[in-house]
C-alpha cells in the first residue's frame, strides 16, 4: 500500500518536471503585428506658450535659439535606426495639417520652417534603450509678425514587408510627427481665406471639380466647412458636397475636389463654393449643418464641359 | 516519503516562481525584431512624492502597435474586373492601437492616426502601365473611408488606451478597368501625430 502510494508520488513528480523542463521550451505564444518599433514623447521647454499641448507651442524672440527635446524610447530587443525630418506644415486636398507634403511653396509663405530648424537627422537606439534627441529651432534674425509652423517627423529605417509573387498587395510603414510652432511673442492674428475659381480636371482617370482654397494669413484657419453646389444649367442637374473639422497650416493652400461622373454631359456648370470658419455660438453665419461660424466666404463661378 | 514531499513541495515552489517570470501561457507580443506589438508602458506614468506632500506626474509617451505589416489582396482575374465593379477583400483587417500617456492634454482629439497611400509600382512580371490603372483604383477601409494619397483622418483618440475598432480593407475597381497580369505593390504610410489644437491660434 505504502510503496503504491510512493509510485503515485513518484509519477506525480516526474510529470510536474516534464511540466518544469517544457516550460523553458514552449516560451509564450506570438503575435507578428507591427507598429512603431519607438515611443515618443516632446519634453517641452520654458518658453512653451501652452502647457496643456504635446507639442511644441513655443514664444521666442528674433534670433533666438530655442532646444526642441524629445524623449525617444526603444520599445523592442533590436537596435532601432530612426530617421528625422524636418518640415514646413502644410495643408492636403483633405483639408488636413500634412507633414508628409512636397507640395509647391505657397506664395504667401515668408519662413520655411524646416530651414529654420537642425539637428541630426538620424539616431540609433540600442535595444530598450531610451534617449533624449534634440534639434535647434532658430528663429528668423528680423521680428516676424505671424506663427511659424512645421514639425519633427521620425520614421524607423526598416526593409518593407514583401509582397508575395503575381498578387496585389500593400506594406505599411509608419512614422511620429511632432508639430513645431512657434512666433515671436504672445499674440494671435485674423484668420483669411480666399477662394480661386473651379476647374475640371481628370485624376487617375476620375473627373473631378478642384477648387483651390488659399489661406494667405499668418495664422491657422480653423474649424473649416466647405459646401459646394454644382448645377448644370442645361440639365438642371445638381452635385453636392459638403466637408467639415478641416484646418489650414499658416500661408498654404489646398484643391477642394468633388467628384463628378465617369461620362459627364457637356454644358455649362455653375459651381458654388461657401466656405465658413471658426465656429462660435453667437457668429453670424449659419451652415448646413446648423453651426454657426465668424467668418464665410463665397465664389460663384461657371465651368463649361465640352466633348 | 519525506524526502519526496520535500521535492513536490520545491517544484511545486519552482513552477510557481518560474511562471510568474516567464508568463507561461500569457498571449503577447514578439519583441524579437523592430515590430512591436505590445506598447511598454512601465514607464508611462512615474510618480515621485517628497515630504512636504508634493507630488510631481511625469508625462509618458505616445505609442502605435498592432498594424498588420502587410495586406495581401491576392490574385485579380483580368476579366472579371473588366467586366465587373469588383471589391477585393485584404487577407486580414486593419488593426491598430494606440497609447497615449503624456499627461498633458484632455482633449478628445489629443492624437490622430493618419493614413496615406502611395502610387502603386510594378513587381515581378508586373508594367508601369499596370501601376498606373491601378492607381485609379480605391482603397477603402470599412468600405467607406478612402485611402487615397492624401492623409485622411484615420482616428483620433483621448489620452489613454485605445485599440481601435477593426476595419476591412479593400481594394475597389469599377467595370472596364484592364489591369495588366503581374505583382503590383503599394505603401500605406500610417502616421501617429499630437494633434493641433482646432482652436490653435
Amino acid at each position: 500500500m505504502l510503496m503504491d502510494k510512493e509510485n503515485q508520488l513518484k509519477k506525480l513528480l516526474m510529470a510536474l518536471l516534464l511540466l518544469l523542463i517544457g516550460s523553458f521550451f514552449f516560451r509564450p505564444q506570438t503575435i507578428q503585428a507591427a507598429g512603431l518599433p519607438f515611443q515618443v514623447m516632446p519634453v517641452l521647454p520654458s518658453n512653451q506658450r501652452e502647457p496643456d499641448e504635446a507639442y511644441f507651442d513655443i514664444i521666442a524672440p528674433a534670433n533666438s535659439q530655442t532646444k526642441l527635446q524629445l524623449k525617444v524610447k526603444n520599445i523592442t530587443t533590436q537596435p532601432v535606426k530612426i530617421r528625422v525630418k524636418f518640415v514646413t506644415l502644410q495643408t492636403n486636398n483633405n483639408g488636413q495639417l500634412d507633414y508628409n507634403m512636397k507640395q509647391t511653396r505657397d506664395h504667401t509663405l515668408t519662413y520655411d520652417a524646416n530651414q529654420l530648424i537642425s539637428g541630426d537627422q538620424q539616431l540609433t537606439l540600442p535595444a530598450n534603450s531610451t534617449t533624449i534627441y534634440e534639434a535647434q529651432l532658430r528663429m528668423p534674425a528680423s521680428n516676424y509678425d505671424g506663427i511659424i509652423a512645421g514639425g519633427l517627423v521620425l520614421e524607423p529605417i526598416t526593409a518593407a514587408a514583401k509582397v508575395k509573387k503575381g498578387q496585389i498587395g500593400i506594406t505599411n510603414r509608419f512614422s511620429y510627427a511632432v508639430p513645431v510652432i512657434a512666433r515671436n511673442e504672445d499674440k494671435t492674428w485674423l484668420p483669411k481665406l480666399q477662394l480661386a475659381s473651379s476647374k475640371l480636371v481628370q485624376i487617375d482617370y476620375h473627373n473631378q471639380l478642384k477648387t483651390r482654397l488659399n489661406n494667405p494669413s499668418v495664422t491657422f484657419v480653423n474649424q473649416l466647412r466647405v459646401e459646394q453646389v454644382v448645377t448644370n444649367l442645361n440639365t438642371k442637374k445638381v452635385y453636392r458636397k459638403s466637408t467639415s473639422k478641416m484646418q489650414m497650416a499658416p500661408n498654404s493652400h489646398f484643391d477642394y475636389r468633388l467628384n463628378l461622373p465617369e461620362k459627364i454631359p457637356t454644358g455649362t456648370y455653375q459651381v458654388v463654393t461657401t466656405a465658413y470658419y471658426v465656429k462660435a455660438k453667437r457668429a453670424g453665419y449659419l451652415a448646413g449643418n446648423q453651426q454657426r461660424y465668424q467668418y464665410r466666404q463665397k465664389s460663384v463661378n461657371q465651368v463649361v464641359v465640352t466633348g | 516519503m519525506k524526502k519526496s514531499s520535500t521535492l513536490l513541495t520545491s517544484l511545486v515552489v519552482g513552477l510557481v516562481a518560474l511562471g510568474v517570470v516567464s508568463n507561461a501561457g500569457v498571449v503577447q507580443a514578439s519583441t524579437a525584431t523592430p515590430n512591436p506589438t505590445t506598447a511598454d508602458s512601465t514607464d508611462n506614468t512615474q510618480l515621485t512624492a517628497s515630504t512636504d506632500t508634493t507630488v510631481k506626474v511625469n508625462g509618458g509617451t505616445m505609442s502605435l502597435y498592432n498594424v498588420k505589416d502587410s495586406i495581401n489582396f491576392g490574385t485579380i482575374n483580368v476579366v472579371d474586373a473588366f467586366t465587373n465593379n469588383l471589391s477585393t477583400k485584404g487577407d486580414s483587417n486593419l488593426t491598430a492601437s494606440v497609447d497615449d500617456f503624456q499627461g498633458v492634454s484632455d482633449a478628445s482629439d489629443a492624437w490622430t492616426l493618419t493614413a496615406t497611400l502611395g502610387k502603386w509600382q510594378a513587381g515581378d512580371g508586373g508594367t508601369a502601365a499596370g501601376a498606373k490603372v491601378l492607381d485609379g483604383a480605391e482603397v477603402k477601409a470599412n468600405g467607406t473611408t478612402t485611402i487615397g494619397t492624401a492623409a485622411v483622418d484615420y482616428a483620433t483618440g483621448a489620452e489613454g488606451y485605445t485599440d481601435l475598432a477593426e476595419q476591412s480593407i479593400s481594394l475597389e475597381t469599377t467595370a472596364n478597368t484592364l489591369l495588366k497580369a503581374g505583382t503590383y505593390t503599394n505603401q500605406i504610410n500610417w502616421q501617429l501625430k499630437a494633434t493641433v489644437d482646432s482652436e490653435q491660434k
